[in-house]
């Protein structure tokens, strides 16, 4: 049964507009995120858009100043219970749900060597725990400073530092690895 | 720790792969269907057609160009035929024009549609995209394409048929990509609508629309809720609300029905 609140201050059009605004500033933000952190390119479609219709639900609970930050959370809580759902149904094979990559300026070669690159990126990301991964695909593909990811994730800043700075070492070992094999 | 460069910066094995992946992006598709799921209206989401999508669509630009302007030269020159009595070299001459250029022309095409994959719900595109198109190869003709006419042109708007067997499949998928574009279209007059503040005239728009709509049934029950609301049936738009939930609990519609009923 839905819940029917009588007194909030929000009207529909008002919570449209925060929506868009907050969906045309961060959705590929958030799309990404979840793809690096490791869910499969037909699941991330899903779970993009659920964190979107999560947070659209809960506006009201956002300060401004907060929302990429509240969807950052929201997107890392997604992918955490996407990951139990999986190991409680391994037959959902993730590689039957990755997609082709979507640069529309690649030539057929450009997207196969994309492809083949993104496919080792998330194999070397696969080598780092999630508490790595997180500040690591944060700070290298998504340009947060120290600070944000603190922010985003709601630890302390030496925090962020230090696991950045095993995650750096991590990955390019996993890199280097990858690299003899795909000689 | 001060931030440090970035890894992708370097020239080794690493930073290939992490330059690989910063340039990722949905495609224009999920952002598309997300937006719609959110209930934002799709001209003004920020959305881009791009990819696959805009590549087809620009093929059937091209082709539906090359037929409209073989159409319209065959019509003319038949019509110049008749006038001086000679229907018989009139025929032979639109049966020789087959194979001839088009002028240029401007077209409003359906744009593709996606195919659902997931759970959550799949709708998508824009109602339409304009093009300029100079030439085209005359092979691949849809069988029906709408014409708009250009600015120095006659406003009439023209439908040309020239059946053909070999495009029946191609002309099955726009066909139904059509009717999804139709559907859209019809639902954002609606929303247009309730944006306005017009609720009862979005509730008779919705009852006039309704046979019309089927992909997105669900969406039109939510416009209606909308517009319950905005007329100032707060109970009937409750009543409508709670049965949606009971017919699709926990839908992604949930969502939204919540936000609109949280207003006051």
């Amino acid at each position: 049964m839905l819940a029917m609140p009588e007194n909030e201050s929000n009207t529909p059009l008002r919570d449209e507009a925060r929506t868009r605004r907050l969906f045309d500033a961060h959705f590929d933000f958030v799309w990404r995120f979840v793809r690096r952190l490791g869910v499969a390119e037909g699941f991330a479609d899903d779970l993009a858009q659920q964190i979107f219709l999560t947070v659209s639900g809960r506006l009201h609970e956002i300060e401004p100043a907060r929302e990429k930050a509240f969807l950052a959370g929201t997107a890392l809580r997604v992918v955490a219970n996407h990951r139990r759902t999986l190991r409680r149904r391994p037959e959902v094979g993730e590689d039957a749900l990755n997609g082709e990559p979507a640069d529309p300026r690649a030539n057929p070669e450009e997207l196969v060597e994309q492809r083949r690159e993104r496919a080792l990126l998330d194999r070397a990301l696969d080598t780092l725990p999630a508490e790595l991964r997180g500040p690591f695909v944060l700070y290298e593909l998504e340009d947060a400073s120290l600070s944000e990811i603190a922010e985003l994730l709601g630890i302390p800043r030496g925090t962020v530092a230090s696991r950045l700075r095993r995650a750096r070492q991590q990955f390019q070992e996993a890199a280097r690895e990858l690299a003899k094999g795909s000689r | 720790m001060s931030d440090l460069g970035k890894l992708r910066d370097g020239d080794d094995f690493a930073a290939r792969l992490l330059r690989a992946g910063v340039t990722d992006a949905p495609r224009s598709e999920t952002r598309q269907r997300a937006a719609t799921a959110l209930g934002l209206s799709l001209a003004a989401s920020g959305t881009t057609m791009v990819g696959a999508s805009a590549q087809a669509a620009t093929a059937q630009v091209i082709s539906a160009t090359t037929k409209l302007g073989f159409v319209t030269l065959a019509r003319w020159l038949g019509i110049g035929m008749l006038a001086g009595g000679a229907v018989t070299a009139g025929t032979a001459v639109l049966d020789r024009a087959g194979n001839r250029a088009s002028p240029p022309s401007e077209l409003r095409i359906s744009h593709p549609v996606a195919s659902s994959q997931g759970s959550l719900p799949r709708v998508t595109a824009p109602p339409s995209i304009g093009a300029r198109v100079e030439s085209a190869p005359v092979d691949s003709l849809p069988s029906e394409v709408e014409r708009v006419e250009t600015p120095s042109a006659a406003t009439t708007t023209r439908r040309a048929q020239v059946p053909s067997s070999e495009h029946v499949e191609a002309d099955s998928a726009l066909s139904k990509e059509s009717a999804l574009s139709k559907e859209l279209a019809l639902l954002e007059g609606v929303r247009a609508k309730v944006r306005a503040g017009d609720g009862r005239g979005a509730l008779a728009e919705l009852d006039a629309i309704q046979p019309s709509v089927h992909v997105l049934a669900a969406e039109a029950e939510l416009l209606r809720v909308e517009a319950l609301l905005e007329s100032g049936n707060r109970e009937a738009a409750q009543a409508l609300a709670r049965e949606l939930e009971r017919k699709h609990p926990g839908g992604p519609q949930s969502f939204r029905l919540k936000r609109l009923l949280s207003a006051p």
